[in-house]
């Protein structure tokens, strides 16, 4: 008969050692980077360029580096990753670069 | 609380690394469930902690409000049964759609670090409002 130290021993094997996360906190980061996938994806979809570009202004850093809560964009403290996206528009029949 | 929820939650509870996840779920215990006040009013139990002397037009203006109402035992599991599920399904796929997401969109990292940010936010006005100053010349 299964007791109750068979089964703790099975969930601290099977599940808690494999646990993605740790905390809130690092739940909430988690879905904020897919949370921003989505976002750039939809710039995409509509035709903007998307970059990756830290604060120190590598292109492309690796790892990417991002806040667990929000902060300055303009901070060096840290070598923070942003995304850049760029959509070249239209206006007065000249093409022009909009960067958010 | 009934006898399947007590251990499991005893199993899942005292850990390092799920425990929050249990404090969260027992959070959302104690808040019980949202609805609205005419759905409520259908329940007797509700009846009994309105107060007596509500006249029939105060009762009607009620009923737009939102209460709450606390989870039945079967509802707490159920609760517990999809914490763990977001946990240990959901928030695994995600991270990994999300990697791949921002790969295919241009980024070359093999992975994401998150770093606490550079000031608590309680000091991040005052340095904002330097940053303003700073651009304006002011």
């Amino acid at each position: 008969m299964t007791t109750l130290a068979d089964l703790q021993e099975a969930y601290t094997a099977l599940l808690e050692s494999h646990a993605p996360v740790m905390s809130a906190g690092q739940a909430n980061d988690a879905f904020e980077v897919y949370t921003l996938a989505l976002v750039l994806r939809a710039a995409r979809e509509e035709e903007a360029a998307i970059g990756f570009e830290s604060s120190s202004g590598i292109v492309n850093p690796s790892p990417l580096r991002f806040r667990t809560s929000p902060g300055r964009i303009f901070s060096t403290a840290a070598d923070y990753t942003h995304a850049t996206i760029d959509f070249l528009i239209a206006y007065n029949s000249k093409r022009i670069s909009v960067s958010m | 609380m009934n006898e399947k929820l007590a251990v499991l939650l005893s199993v899942i509870g005292p850990r390092e690394r799920t425990g929050w996840l249990i404090d969260q779920v027992k959070q959302s215990f104690a808040q019980g469930v949202s609805m609205n006040v005419k759905e409520a009013a259908a329940d007797t139990a509700f009846n009994s902690v309105e107060p007596a002397a509500l006249t029939s037009r105060e009762r009607r203006k009620r009923e737009k409000y939102e209460t709450t109402r606390p989870y039945s035992e079967s509802e707490k599991l159920e609760l517990v049964r999809q914490a763990l599920d977001t946990i240990f399904l959901d928030l695994p796929a995600m991270q990994t759609a999300g990697m791949e997401q921002l790969r295919k969109l241009g980024a070359h990292a093999d992975k994401i670090e998150f770093l606490a940010p550079d000031e608590p936010a309680e000091e991040q006005g005052e340095a904002d409002l330097q940053y303003a100053k700073e651009l304006v010349g002011v």
